[in-house]
């Protein structure tokens, strides 16, 4: 065989591996915005509940004050369900335009439907423990499970979609852990785990992984060089 | 089927190529799936698939879904490895290309 014909072998195997299982994903830009949206989300909260930002720092550590009133727990369960529901809706909507773009079939298919399972399987259950412990009134842990079993969710649609799912999902585990050990920065976790680790994500993805990405394209042209 | 070099000749052809690659990147997809990825008519997918399936690289299994007959083929242990193995000889020759 040809040096020209086995790249284009490789190439082509690549390529099909893609674009028949890469359908539903978390890319970098939308990776970014889900990240924001936490952010903003995590502000809110704060500002709702605590009146200003501080306790979003390091350095505030909670006053044991009894447990929130009913009020304020509907409204943050409340805030809890539009960010989750902003954020499925734009990983959705990027994954299907993505699609569109590149010609692929976005429907509901044998592979999206067990991607779909192995996601909400972990989520559910883990949103369910999370609403018991605050019927309970054992609000300390609530941040942290939210982070492990969302971390458990991404680990176990990894096979599916790009493999470096499961690296965030394993920092996010690792977060709802650090968080589990430590007390009283709930919020500030919770702001690092949703929020920063998907910014950080995301601008790596953007800058290694994508296509077209600038650092990509830079290490291409070192190797280029070189070869 | 493997030459010398350790080139698979039942993947010298795209069309089994691009089923093989599929299949190892999802383990199993249906025949409506695997036609449109590839852009196949429904005899050429069939007459392959049927190729591959003979040499143990891949079972299919059929099923009715709304009364239609709907196929969905997987990919056997066998065909991991001998996929895999092509793809490691296909490094190989490209690298003693580039180094020769």
């Amino acid at each position: 065989m040809e040096n020209e014909e086995i790249v284009d072998t490789l190439s082509e195997i690549r390529n099909l591996m893609e674009r028949s299982s890469k359908v539903l994903s978390l890319s970098g830009t939308s990776s970014l915005l889900v990240g924001g949206c936490a952010m903003a989300g995590a502000f809110v909260a704060s500002y709702f509940l605590y009146g200003s930002l501080e306790p979003l720092h390091w350095n505030y550590v909670y006053e044991r004050s009894g447990s929130p009133s009913l009020e304020s727990l509907a409204w943050l369960i409340g805030l809890a369900a539009v960010l989750i529901g902003i954020s499925l809706s734009i990983v959705f909507a990027m994954s299907y335009y993505r699609a569109k773009r590149l010609h692929l079939s976005f429907r509901m298919d044998a592979v999206m439907r067990k991607m779909l399972f192995s996601f909400f399987l972990p989520l559910v259950a883990g949103g369910l423990l999370c609403l018991s412990q605050m019927y309970n009134g054992n609000y300390a842990s609530v941040a942290s499970n939210m982070l492990i079993f969302y971390g458990i969710a991404l680990i176990s649609i990894s096979s599916f979609t790009y493999s470096s799912t499961k690296h965030l999902g394993m920092c996010e585990i690792l977060v709802g852990l650090s968080d589990s050990f430590i007390s009283g920065h709930s919020l500030f976790f919770w702001m690092v785990g949703f929020g920063i680790l998907h910014i950080l994500y995301g601008a790596w993805f953007l800058i290694f992984f994508e296509k077209d990405g600038v650092m990509r394209r830079f290490f291409m042209r070192i190797k280029k060089g070189r070869a | 089927m493997v030459s010398l070099d350790g080139i698979n000749k039942a993947f010298e052809n795209r069309v089994r190529l691009g089923i093989m690659s599929v299949l190892m990147a999802n383990g199993s997809a249906d025949f409506v799936t695997l036609k449109s990825l590839l852009n196949l008519s429904d005899g050429n997918l069939a007459s392959h698939a049927r190729n591959l399936e003979d040499l143990g690289y891949v079972a299919s299994e059929k099923t009715f879904m709304n009364r239609k007959p709907n196929t969905t083929f997987h990919i056997t242990d066998l065909g991991r490895t001998a996929f895999s193995d092509h793809i490691s000889a296909l490094e190989k020759l490209l690298k003693i290309q580039l180094n020769g």
